[in-house]
């Protein structure tokens, strides 16, 4: 399946890009974090949050969307 | 009716001009009888013997709109509040000057004190924005929430 991901904030530095399309067989946001960390090792000392359709998702969530938002911890106000 | 989304984002510092512009255009809503508002300031922190020059703000722009409209919809729901804005600031900021500013409305104090409360709690929580510290030497380093 082709996914859109893209890249917030500190991430953008640890990955090197902003987004990309990928090709995935994972089915849920869990499946997705270990491609992530697999990928990309030093992800895995970050705490990510994974949004698809402007929403929070929970790693047990399957994958609806075909552009999916990847957080560090938020930092606004 | 259900109220449209809408754009919390500023360019660039939210200045004095728009919060007192802001205050004044409730003067007609006499059922009023307590504001409350929170600033967000940019500090001048040192770290590692470095001074924060300005913080750059970046978001997930479509998703933190609708978070904050969710997040005023909550708190419509829990208090007897009259109005509620949410403005915070895109791109660069400098230290000094304001980032985030959250107005609450409501007929007696104790409301507004507990509604700012916690819509500033969730702001910080629940809404992908994210805040790069520039240093003085144009180093950097990515901000974290305490």
């Amino acid at each position: 399946m082709d996914v859109t991901l893209t890249y917030y904030g500190k991430l953008v530095e640890v990955v090197g890009k902003s987004q990309e399309l990928i090709d995935v067989q994972a089915i849920t946001l869990r499946e997705l974090v270990l491609w992530l960390e697999n990928e990309y090792p030093d992800l895995k000392k970050l705490s990510l949050k994974i949004a698809q359709n402007n929403a929070i998702g929970e790693l047990e969530d399957k994958i609806t969307s075909k552009n999916i938002d990847i957080f560090p911890p938020f930092s606004g106000g | 009716m259900k109220k449209s989304i809408k754009n919390i984002f500023v360019e660039g510092a939210i200045t004095p001009e728009k919060i007192a512009k802001s205050i004044a255009a409730h003067q007609s809503k006499t059922g009023i009888g307590a504001h409350d508002i929170f600033l967000g300031q940019v500090r001048a922190d040192e770290i590692d013997g470095k001074m924060v020059q300005a913080i750059e703000f970046s978001a997930q722009k479509e998703m933190a709109n609708q978070i904050c409209h969710d997040i005023k919809s909550e708190i419509f729901d829990k208090y007897p509040i009259y109005c509620m804005h949410i403005y915070h600031s895109i791109g660069w900021v400098k230290a000094g000057e304001i980032c985030i500013f959250a107005f609450v409305s409501a007929a007696h104090r104790t409301t507004v004190f507990n509604a700012l409360q916690e819509v500033v709690n969730k702001i910080k929580a629940k809404v992908p924005i994210f805040g790069k510290e520039i240093f003085e030497d144009k180093s950097h380093q990515w901000k974290e929430n305490k």
